[in-house]
């Protein structure tokens, strides 16, 4: 009777165990994935921010920067479209137009002394640059917590878990070789075509 | 020859023991995965919630650690008691006293507010001394002084378990911004905070009582109102007494405690590199000025995710312990309730 009571006791431990184990992965999964969700909305707050920034720093450089109209007109373009996009894909795709427009407008300005001594700029400029920082250091966290959810999903024995939840791999925030030479190439297109 | 000692109630304990262990083993297996799942960021980016941060401490203010008088910004000391327990004696502990002021956390992009109260520490250990109320007469001014500590550190550690509990009521009974409640809660922080200074001889906490009488009405009732405005004015005389000298007679000395101890002090020190795993909140305004937009975050333990660690080990060290002690409780504590078990069932005749 005592080695039954025994077994019994082991059963029910190995049982218990095994469960608290199975809810464990649950509750780690959901809170990956709501992880992988705040993730994500920390780089749609700075990316809303860097768009608010924009029409006044168009504004500023306007009066100074009459004859590049193209330069402006990248910057204009790439914030519509960063507004415009829905999937993190095209999230990715737009913030690298932007980031190219950005750095062509910076780089344009430096030929206007006038324009480079007004405070006003100074201040959208660094205002941009450190959340162009900011974008960058947390596009590189949700990747990475992106990577260890994806990673997670598909070893054992989470794989069990994840598929009996209906989980699948998430894209990350980035962009492709061939995307990104594609918008180096229009934008530079359309500085030859201003000039 | 056989003893006449009944170890049932030992081995349920043991039993009782093992299954607590067992399940305990989970939790720190969660908190395992929730660390290894949290990738690290660089402080000029740290958003609000759950966070894991690497830098230097930095502060402008530092106070001297109470056993090894080291320059820090935070410290805990760990007090063991010398006891007997039954025919053996043992390190029973005593109380945890922690302390210290709110300390940056820098890298090479910024920095951030850490509120280490309530925070888990992996530290290295500065210094154990052990120190004895029976020691031969003569004993140095050090170790007079340190008996005096453990029983003020006995006193703080317990109104600091109260206060936090306080925390929790009010966080619970109402919404922060309610400036009655803010007040009461403020009033009764400020009356934990003086007790064990006056408990060795100190100032008593008369500013704190008169705050809490003041936030407690006024009262609709008159003669109720009537009460509370005594009360008010005798506080004030009280108060008035205390700093005129008037009650120093009627105070007992700073008492020494009375015992063997040993003190094992962790500290954080300003300039040395430390891994925090907490959550980033909003640091609401303290003082008429608010708060500067550079102490805007305030990384503290948080409501929703108690996971608070402060250590100076690789993310890498951190896991490793945290797996093994998982896994150690978890199969120990089924081991030991097997083991318990099967030893209940054998002093019981049914195995």
């Amino acid at each position: 009777m005592g080695s039954s009571i025994i077994t019994g006791l082991a059963f029910f431990l190995f049982v218990a165990g095994v469960l608290t184990y199975a809810v464990i992965l649950y509750n780690g999964l959901v809170r990956l994935r709501n992880e992988n969700d705040r993730a994500w909305a920390n780089i749609d707050v700075l990316l809303k921010q860097r768009h608010d920034e924009i029409p006044n720093l168009v504004e500023t450089v306007k009066g100074y920067m009459q004859h590049e109209q193209q330069t402006l007109l990248a910057v204009t373009q790439a914030r519509s479209a960063s507004m415009n996009a829905a999937s993190i894909g095209q999230k990715a795709v737009a913030d690298v137009q932007m980031a190219s427009a950005l750095r062509g407008l910076f780089a344009v300005a430096e030929n206007y002394p006038q324009l480079k001594a007004n405070q006003n700029f100074l201040k959208l400029q660094n205002r941009i640059t450190e959340l162009e920082e900011r974008i960058a250091d947390r596009r590189e966290f949700f990747n990475d917590d992106i990577n260890t959810y994806n990673t997670r999903i598909g070893q054992i024995p989470d794989v069990f878990v994840a598929s009996f939840m209906s989980l699948k791999p998430r894209p990350m925030f980035k962009v492709s070789d061939e995307d990104r030479k594609l918008v180096e190439v229009k934008f530079a297109s359309s500085q030859s075509s201003g000039a | 020859m056989r003893g006449n000692s009944d170890p049932s109630g030992a081995l349920l304990l043991g039993c009782g023991i093992g299954l607590w262990t067992f399940f305990k083993g989970f939790r720190v297996m969660r908190e395992y995965k929730v660390l290894a799942a949290t990738p690290r960021i660089p402080i000029r980016s740290v958003p609000m919630g759950f966070v894991h941060i690497r830098g230097k401490a930095e502060s402008s203010e530092v106070l001297a650690s109470p056993v090894s008088h080291t320059p820090c910004c935070f410290y805990k000391v760990e007090i063991d008691e010398w006891k007997s327990q039954g025919k053996s004696k043992t390190w029973v502990r005593c109380c945890v006293d922690m302390n210290g002021y709110r300390f940056y956390v820098a890298d090479d992009t910024g920095k951030v507010l850490i509120d280490a109260h309530a925070a888990e520490y992996d530290l290295p250990l500065v210094t154990t001394r052990e120190v004895s109320s029976h020691a031969p007469s003569g004993t140095n001014t050090n170790d007079a002084d340190l008996l005096r500590y453990v029983s003020y550190a006995r006193m703080h550690s317990m109104t600091d378990r109260m206060g936090q509990w306080i925390d929790k009521r009010f966080e619970k009974a109402g919404p922060i911004d309610n400036p009655q409640i803010q007040a009461k809660r403020d009033a009764l922080r400020g009356l934990f905070a003086g007790v064990p200074a006056a408990a060795q001889g100190g100032k008593l906490p008369f500013e704190a009582l008169e705050k809490l009488a003041s936030a407690a009405g006024p009262f609709s009732d008159p003669e109720q109102e009537q009460k509370r405005q005594m009360m008010l004015d005798r506080l004030h005389l009280a108060e008035a007494a205390s700093e005129s000298g008037l009650l120093s007679g009627l105070m007992p000395p700073a008492q020494a405690a009375d015992g063997r101890f040993r003190l094992r002090e962790f500290v954080v020190i300003p300039g040395q590199e430390y891994l925090i795993d907490g959550t980033c909140i909003e640091n609401s305004a303290e003082g008429p000025e608010g708060v500067e937009d550079k102490d805007r975050c305030l990384i503290a333990k948080g409501r929703h995710e108690p996971t608070f660690l402060i250590s100076t080990k690789s993310d890498v060290q951190i896991h490793h312990a945290l797996q093994k002690r998982a896994l150690l409780m978890i199969f120990g504590g089924a081991a030991l309730t097997l083991a318990c078990t099967a030893g209940l069932l054998v002093h019981f005749g049914l195995f």
